[in-house]
């Protein structure tokens, strides 16, 4: 028995078989999130109400009904007019802020982040309280007729901007400025510089920025629900269909649609990333900026109008937060704190801060280990690649796909995870799976970072892997890992498009519950909940930062003492 | 029986080979190092020998034992990388502890007595709180070296251990890690590009080029017959030139000057003169355009007489040629 039990031990370290265990089973858990329920999606688009197959039959009864087709024309419209608008603000935003010596950059870079710490569907409340029928600006006498197309429009440029900007801001960051002082020996105008230089350095980022904001707007499900009115998109379409009607096939259609603009981007991504790889030479020097009163002053007062709006937009939820009942009873109150019970209530809000601290907490933990096993690992080079192809397909997912696949594969009596349907755990398991990809790469990353021989040095001391990857690169990665839990709980604060679909009555969640109660009319606590979010979000991201700048000083600290 | 035998060991990688039928012999207590030109496969060979890489075909035998598939943490080895990878969150002490506390036998006390004395032995003992940024390349190298051998290993890799640092220090750490290797009689593999390094410090050496072993000796016999010209060129400097179908080659300091009406083996025109100080440095073409160098003391240049267009008549001591058929290209 010893004997034989010695031999397995000898045979499983041979041939690494805990690694290519953990490796094997962390592939399989990801693969089976990701793809079983996109083939329950697809296999559903193709099949009758009767679960007989039907071909693409469900596809021409969509297309033969203008009522329903008309919302790919609209989709794409309203994509189209608020990326141009977004891409093009984001530049100038990011440009001003990485390229000139205006004061204030820290201030103007945080406001542009705003939008990102609330759902979309405030930003549609707050545009409600400004240019809504009984909108501050509106009672002014200025109507922008916001219901439908406008309205959808401006809420997705406040939604995609600051995306656009923080890609522009790390591809404008980084600059060549040997490049610059060269040119301007040579009398090139700072004009042509621009067009010759500056635009040919970030110009997939442009594209990439263009594919990005018009996929998030393409999908995005807040802003329509409040602002659409008549109008329909492809996300309240699908809403309709599956919460509205039950009609779960013609549901798939409309998710098959939604996946081919983020399918495209998934594509454009992946050749702007291999291309843009070769562009960092280590001898660029630092770009030194010239002084321009001119410049600068043309762009603080578009910085300020900018930053202006988004602020403009957070004091209107203040203002309907605070008050007793806009616009006729001006008093200010804090019972629109006092959130009514049927629409989810404060419970709504500790849900969600339930279900953001679980998705960052798993999520950081499967992400990093993921991360870890696709970097770090010698052998099963196959599986590793493997990994990494899986790890940027959720790129491509839009939320509610994921949210109605996921319906198709849990709510499935025969599926044996059949029990987490309805269950926080779905809910955890969507947004991790929803907002996989960026952290990946903060982690990859990070661990690209680390000396390689690390592992090399460890193994040959006879240190188990698992207290290596503890000891060593956990704590050298804390900055990364940090970022990530942000990331995930941030997103998952505000997240609606996934979890619409998943939630239970019995724990709802802060977002969903803004959603019920701007359907009850009740707009003045769905703002109080807005700002909730809005707060703790802050809060977390100052956390965030307090806790970076604590690991950067411990490790100055550790460079200085004695020598 | 050698301590180590490497035994027709290939290895490919995607695309290229990167060591292709290599065979050597190591011998217990011995300081080998592992000389080529950078990319020839020398750290793919040290890390198969540590069980890091596998080999696609080949043996490798530790004490008689066939370790080929043996996992690099069942091989009992210290290492010492290029970048020496020490954990940058831990102090000297703990970077060393690190590994020790692994040892279920050891006791703490003991453990901290086996830290203190490997500290003691590479001269660390002042340094043993600080962190490896606060330290000088050559005491993080130093650092790495303890922490290699504090376990007790029976045998120790180094990969360039010594090419990140600047050339003062190298010279130094050089006595230095011979002096510890053979006060601790430890085999030791090392692997280097630089040619003086292997000269200066092993027992012998094993010249790879392009993925083969061209060469495997003492320094002494390395120098003196270089099996190939690429192992007499990679080695010291030598003269080539073409003699009767054959490539002939000695060392530049084997060349006699002699004056005209003296017996002479090589004719040559002077091309150029560099005075060095003690030593003159003197470029000339043969007549079939190949080119050598001598160096002469100054004082002996000038007697000759030499300067640029002149005739510089050489002895070649046959002793010291070395000849290689026309087809063994340098
Ligand atoms: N992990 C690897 N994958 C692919 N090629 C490699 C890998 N490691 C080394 N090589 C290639 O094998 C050859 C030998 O590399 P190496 O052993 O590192 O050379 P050396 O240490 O002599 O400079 C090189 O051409 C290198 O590019
Ligand atoms: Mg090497």
């Amino acid at each position: 028995m010893v004997f034989m039990k010695n031999i397995l031990n000898r045979l499983s370290r041979r041939f690494s078989l805990p690694q290519l265990f953990v490796l094997l089973a962390f592939l399989l858990v990801f693969g089976a999130i990701l793809i079983c329920p996109l083939i329950s999606l697809f296999s559903k688009a193709f099949l009758d109400k009767y679960g007989n197959y039907a071909g693409l039959a469900n596809y021409q009864k969509y297309f033969n009904n203008p009522n329903l087709s008309i919302s790919i024309w609209n989709t794409i419209d309203i994509s189209l007019v608020s990326t141009v608008f977004s891409v093009v603000l984001a530049f100038l935003f990011a440009y001003a802020l990485t390229r000139s010596n205006l004061k204030g950059k820290t201030l103007f870079k945080y406001i542009a982040m705003i939008p990102i710490f609330i759902p979309t569907i405030i930003h549609a409340v707050g545009l409600v309280y400004l240019f809504g029928k009984q909108g501050v600006i509106t009672r002014m006498g200025w109507d922008i007729g916001l219901y439908g197309r406008t309205g959808i429009i401006i809420s997705e440029v406040i939604f995609t901007f600051p995306q656009a900007f923080l890609m522009f801001f790390v591809a404008l960051e980084y600059a060549d400025g040997r490049l610059y002082d060269a040119a301007e020996a040579m009398g090139i105008s700072p004009v042509k510089r621009f067009f010759r230089i500056t635009l040919p350095d970030v110009k997939y980022t442009v594209i990439n920025a263009f594919f990005v904001c018009f996929t998030l707007a393409f999908a995005d499900f807040g802003a329509p629900k409040v602002l659409g009115g008549n109008y329909n998109v492809l996300a309240t379409d699908i809403y309709k269909q599956i919460a509205g009607q039950f009609n779960m096939n013609m549901g798939a259609v409309v998710g098959s649609l939604l996946l081919i603009p983020a399918v495209i981007s998934f594509i454009v991504d992946r050749i702007v990333r291999s291309k843009n790889s070769s562009t960092l030479n280590a001898k660029a020097t630092k770009l030194v900026i010239k002084k321009s009163f001119k410049r600068d002053s043309l762009f603080f007062v578009f910085c300020t109008v900018i930053s202006l709006c988004f602020l403009v937009l957070v004091a209107a939820l203040f203002m309907g937060a605070l008050t007793e009942y806009y616009p006729y009873k001006m008093d200010f109150t804090w019972k629109n704190f006092e959130f009514n019970n049927s629409t989810g209530g404060i419970g709504s809000f500790y849900h969600s801060l339930e279900m953001s601290v679980a998705t960052a907490v798993f999520g950081t933990a499967f992400v990093f280990i993921y991360a870890y096993l696709c970097e770090k690992i010698r052998k099963f080079g196959a599986l590793r690649k493997i990994g990494k192809l899986f790890s940027v397909l959720p790129m491509a997912l839009p939320g509610m796909v994921i949210g109605i696949s996921f319906i198709f594969f849990f709510n499935n009596k025969h599926n044996p995870l059949n029990f987490i349907y309805g269950t926080i755990i779905i809910l955890v398991l969507s947004n991790i799976l929803h907002y996989f990809s960026v952290p990946f790469i903060t982690a990859t990353g990070a661990l690209k970072k680390l000396d390689a021989e690390f592992e090399s040095v460890a193994e040959s001391m006879n240190i188990p892997r698992w207290k290596t990857l503890l000891r060593v690169t956990v704590p050298l990665s804390l900055p990364a890992i940090l970022e990530i839990f942000m990331y995930y709980f941030v997103n998952a604060m505000v997240t609606v498009s996934a979890v619409v679909f998943l939630y239970s009555a019995n724990f709802r969640i802060a977002s969903i519950a803004i959603s019920h109660m701007e359907e009850a009319g009740n707009i003045s606590q769905a703002a109080a909940m807005g700002l909730l979010i809005l707060l703790i979000n802050v809060i977390v991201r100052i956390l965030y930062e307090i806790a970076v700048k604590i690991i950067q000083f411990k490790r100055k600290k550790k460079e200085e003492r004695t020598i | 029986m050698s301590f180590l035998e490497i035994k027709n060991i290939t290895k490919r990688f995607d695309k290229q080979t990167a060591l292709s039928n290599v065979s050597a012999n190591i011998e217990k207590g011995e300081l080998v190092c592992i000389l080529g030109p950078s990319g020839c496969g020398k750290t793919t060979l040290l890390r198969i020998i540590a069980g890091l890489e596998n080999a696609n075909s080949g043996k490798i035998i530790i004490d008689g034992k066939d370790c080929t598939s043996l996992p690099a943490s069942e091989r009992n080895f210290g290492i010492v990388f290029q970048s020496y990878a020490l954990f940058p969150n831990m102090t000297v002490l703990q970077n060393i502890l690190f590994g020790l506390q692994q040892k279920k036998s050891l006791s703490k006390a003991d453990m901290l007595d086996k830290a203190t004395e490997v500290l003691r032995l590479v001269d660390l003992t002042e340094h043993t709180n600080k962190y490896p940024r606060q330290l000088s390349g050559g005491q993080q190298q130093r650092t790495a070296l303890a922490r290699a051998i504090a376990l007790s290993p029976s045998y120790l890799l180094l990969d360039e251990p010594l090419s990140a640092l600047d050339a003062k220090v190298r010279a130094r750490l050089r006595g230095e890690i011979r002096a510890i290797q053979r006060s601790l009689g430890i085999t030791t593999i090392m692997v280097t590009h630089d040619q003086e390094e292997a000269l200066t410090m092993s027992d012998r050496i094993i010249v790879m080029n392009n993925a083969v072993v061209e060469q495997v000796g003492t320094p002494r016999s390395i120098y003196d017959n270089p099996a190939t010209p690429f192992v007499a060129n990679f080695i010291g400097s030598m003269n080539f030139y073409k003699s009767g179908g054959e490539i002939c080659a000695i060392r530049p300091e084997k060349l006699i000057p002699v004056e005209r009406h003296e017996a002479y083996d090589i004719a040559a025109a002077v091309k150029a003169l560099e005075f060095k100080g003690a030593l003159t440095r003197i470029y000339a073409v043969l007549p079939e355009m190949d080119e050598i160098y001598v160096d002469i003391i100054s004082d002996r240049a000038d007697a000759l007489g030499l300067h640029e267009g002149a005739l510089l008549f050489l002895k070649a001591p046959a002793e010291y040629q070395i000849k290689y058929s026309a087809k063994a290209a340098v």
